[in-house]
């Protein structure tokens, strides 16, 4: 798409923008040197469009090998005093956790800012945690956008207010601005000033416990400024809702009150709107620390205050603790009287329902019976499953196949990424799945449990860089007896392709090299490893078999470009896309590979007789073919060659 | 949210769901109207339910339609409709592909013998009607197939869209945005199917 990149406008103009891309751009207002990420939904769009124009403007972008490491890369270019970012889904915030809690102690020079994508509603994410939690672990101040103005706008004070403070500082979001569009105005772009220098200074940088110690009194000195800086936030804004309308009339004639942060303070407006409640809001943009004084004053002159905020109830808890150190007499309600969902993402609906239980006012008509029950009866679910010709498939299906055959049970420890759709019937390919790197592990642990069946896990590739390696050197460290399957497709495929250091490409688009797994594994002592295309899956069956019964850890990579990769790179070099065919004659409709593997590409045909049906997005993996019993279905003609190892994700600039 | 136009487009991941939202957004932009969308990635990719919310006037506040608010329905896919006709004001529009894509689920359903046949695309219709929301139904796929390329089903739909007399974005509009979204070298293809879906419009029943 030969488009104008749309973060690129000029100063003044006023363009449509999502959440993510006014990040981005405020990145650039504020002229950042260095930017980091480890993809993962829904932040990873800030990285993708950064790396888009980091070459042109002068400055660094890159998809790091995990988030701790894209943390500390950002970190030391903080401290060597330029303006560098670091962007994360909620989930990262886990891992940079380690570096976080002492870089608050030690502080930084340039810029240092965190944005953290929490996601209410786990669209994509295996918990619900609320990362303002780790702002209050580490004594970093968190600001909360209410949109994508705000988003980009804040973006850019965030690293001034990092300076002033010399702490990193988190901008916190969630899904529903990463990827909302919004009308945004845009501001100046600043050219990155790449001036970095380390100036040595042990007694900040070096946390030994006898120079860390002293430094506590500075943190704590620090987060209290920043509270008081907060008092004057101008994005923490007060506003009187009159008759459904906001008024700028500031006096407090209202004795109710709502407090409201992030993406909740739209949804509060509208409700007023509707419903006509009268009620002082606070837009809450420093959700902590607190702004104190603003905070006291506004709950002085109310009765009543409810607390709209999504995943925990952290500002509720902040406010409690507030009011009863001021003494004042004011009944705060949220998520612990039940007015709030404790979980789940927030909407307009929901904010209107807990001022009907409050005021018996209606946001809407309640839903009639014929839009409800239509959806249960007739609409079927659309789960998200592996791509038709996913070579995930094939592995799954080989290994259980192997674990078929042995007879022995035994158990298959997941890890995150595409392949977790495996998951679902009729694969069933894997036994858990908890966190980046957990496999391999996990797996061990279960090995030395005293078990006699086989143990086995599963990872892929970009998962086996993020965090695979050090479990796999433990496991040879400690003799596991396990055999783990890394599923090697050479990008990181989940979140939309993006590179990794077995790519060969970096973000930047520059040829770095393709990090060898098989050498990988090698040099972590692993003695039995064997590389095996995916879709060979009688050698791949008789692999894990054989692997079994060998004692200690022995590791199968199974190889094969995702099928996305495959089909765009068939699309570019104008093949043809061979697909399934269903010979009538044979097929008698017994359904065996439907049971067996599922594909998407699978459908169902009655006419003449009940026979299976090729979708049209089927791409001719030919894994298919194997799974009939009466050999009814067959692909004219295989791929030549591997079509997607050599993908070049971005135009190459050296 | 009084005075501010509400749509849901919808449809099936791979569809581009995500692109037709983009267009309607770009081309209310063009004709100086405000407009917030909300969409959903992530798990998009192929065979997901994809759902965009879109805003579209001055008083657009927040990205999301609440239940019962939406004016038009934009969708892809028959049952993706039904799935989220819960947004659609009373006698609202439905604008609805005519191409059915039934859930891997639903086929797993047959397989493991839980259910006779597939919904069929009357059953789901009929369900729409009966809630009260007019309906507009195109051939898609036709449509795109006669334009040059049956990937081209999202921009006929925007076409039929288009036509919509309640729509607050005019035909040129839309089709500038279609312009500025599209692939360069598969412009004449998109723009027949954009005038394609406008043609084929009918007033809904």
């Amino acid at each position: 798409m030969a488009k104008k990149n749309r973060i690129l406008g000029g100063a003044g103009e006023k363009v449509l923008l999502t959440g993510n891309e006014a990040i981005a751009r405020g990145c650039l207002e504020a002229g950042v040197v260095v930017a980091t990420a480890y993809p993962g939904t829904p932040a990873t769009t800030i990285l993708e469009k950064l790396g888009d124009v980091a070459t042109e403007l002068g400055f660094h972008a890159e998809f790091s090998v995990n988030e701790a490491v894209a943390f500390e890369v950002s970190a030391g270019a903080a401290m060597s005093g330029v303006r560098s970012l670091m962007a994360t889904k909620m989930l990262g915030v886990n891992l940079i956790a380690d570096p976080l809690t002492v870089i608050s102690v030690t502080g930084v020079r340039g810029g240092l800012v965190i944005i953290t994508a929490d996601d209410p509603q786990q669209f994509s994410s295996q918990n619900a945690e609320d990362t303002r939690f780790f702002g209050m672990l580490a004594k970093v101040p968190v600001l909360e956008p209410v949109d994508g103005q705000e988003a980009k706008d804040m973006t850019r004070y965030a690293f001034e207010l990092s300076e002033e403070l010399e702490l990193p500082v988190f901008l916190r979001i969630t899904p529903r601005i990463c990827h909302s569009s919004f009308p945004i105005e845009l501001g100046e772009i600043h050219p990155p000033k790449r001036n970095g220098k380390f100036l040595r200074d042990p007694k900040r940088f070096v946390m030994i416990s006898t120079f860390s110690r002293p430094r506590q009194k500075i943190l704590n000195e620090k987060i209290a400024k920043a509270g008081i800086i907060a008092d004057t936030n101008p994005w923490n804004r007060t506003f009187n809702f009159q008759n459904g309308r906001a008024v700028d009339d500031n006096k407090a004639y209202n004795t109710f009150g709502i407090i409201a942060s992030g993406m909740t303070f739209p949804y509060v407006e509208e409700v007023l709107e509707v419903t006509k409640v009268n009620a002082r809001v606070l837009k809450l943009a420093t959700t902590y620390p607190l702004p104190q004084n603003l905070v006291t004053e506004f709950l002085r002159e109310m009765d009543q205050v409810l607390i709209v905020e999504e995943n925990d109830g952290v500002t509720e808890l902040l406010t409690r603790a507030l009011a009863q150190r001021k003494r004042l007499n004011v009944r705060i309600m949220g998520k612990d009287e039940g007015l709030i969902p404790m979980s789940g993402e927030l909407n307009p609906d929901l904010v209107g329902d807990a001022l009907e239980k409050l005021f018996g006012v209606q946001f809407r008509e309640e839903l009639t019976e014929p839009y409800i029950k239509a959806e249960k009866e007739l609409v079927s679910q659309r789960v998200p499953a592996l791509c038709s010709g996913c070579p995930h498939r094939a592995s799954y299906y080989s290994i259980k196949e192997a674990l078929r055959r042995k007879g022995m049970g035994g158990s298959i420890m997941g890890d995150r990424g595409c392949y977790n759709q495996g998951a679902y019937a009729p694969l069933e390919g894997i036994d858990s799945c908890i966190c980046m790197g957990a496999s391999i592990a996990m797996a061990s642990g279960i090995s030395h449990s005293g078990t006699n069946e086989p143990v086995l896990s599963v990872i892929g590739d970009g998962t086996f860089f993020h965090s695979g390696i050090p479990s796999l050197l433990n496991a040879v460290h400690n003799r596991s007896n396990i055999v783990s399957l890394i599923f090697d497709n050479s990008i990181t495929a989940m979140t939309g392709h993006q590179v990794n250091p077995g790519t060969g490409v970096n973000l930047m688009g520059v040829h770095t090299g393709n990090a060898n797994l098989k050498k990988i594994v090698e040099a972590c002592g692993v003695e039995r490893v064997q590389v095996i295309n995916a879709f060979d899956t009688k050698r791949l069956i008789d692999a894990v078999m054989e692997e079994i019964d060998q004692p200690g850890p022995s590791v199968i990579i199974s190889r094969s470009p995702c099928a996305l990769v495959v089909e765009r790179n068939v699309r570019q070099r104008k093949l043809k896309m061979y697909r399934a065919e269903v010979d009538l004659d044979k097929c008698i409709g017994c359904k065996v590979c439907m049971k067996k593997i599922g594909c998407p590409a699978f459908g169902w045909g009655d006419d003449p007789k009940p026979h299976l049906e090729i979708l049209p997005h089927c791409n001719g993996c030919g894994l298919c073919v194997e799974m009939c019993p009466f050999g009814a279905i067959s692909v004219p003609e295989k791929r030549e060659g591997a079509l997607g190892i050599s993908v070049k994700p971005r135009e190459v600039r050296e | 949210m009084k005075g501010s136009f509400n749509m849901i487009d919808c449809g099936v991941g791979g569809q581009g769901v995500v692109m037709m939202a983009n267009i309607v957004g770009e081309a209310c932009v063009r004709a100086g109207l405000r407009v917030i969308s909300g969409e959903l990635h992530g798990l998009s990719q192929r065979n997901g339910s994809v759902i965009a919310h879109q805003r579209i006037g001055e008083t657009a506040i927040s990205p999301l339609v609440p239940y019962g608010e939406a004016d038009v329905i934009l969708s892809l896919e028959p049952m993706e409709a039904l799935r989220y006709l819960y947004f659609l004001k009373p006698g609202g529009l439905v604008i609805t592909n005519t191409n059915m894509i039934h859930p891997p689920t639903e086929t797993q359903m047959l397989a493991k013998g839980e259910k006779e046949r597939y919904v069929r695309y009357d059953e789901v219709v009929e369900r729409i009607r009966a809630s009260g929301a007019r309906i507009v139904e195109v051939d898609a796929l036709e449509l795109a197939r006669e334009a040059g390329n049956p990937q081209t089903e999202n921009v006929v739909m925007v076409g039929a869209l288009a036509a919509v007399p309640e729509i607050p974005v005019g035909k040129e509009h839309m089709l500038e945005a279609v312009k500025d979204n599209v692939p360069k070298n598969a412009l004449d293809v998109n723009v027949r199917a954009f005038e394609l879906g406008y043609g084929s419009f009918k007033p809904g029943t």
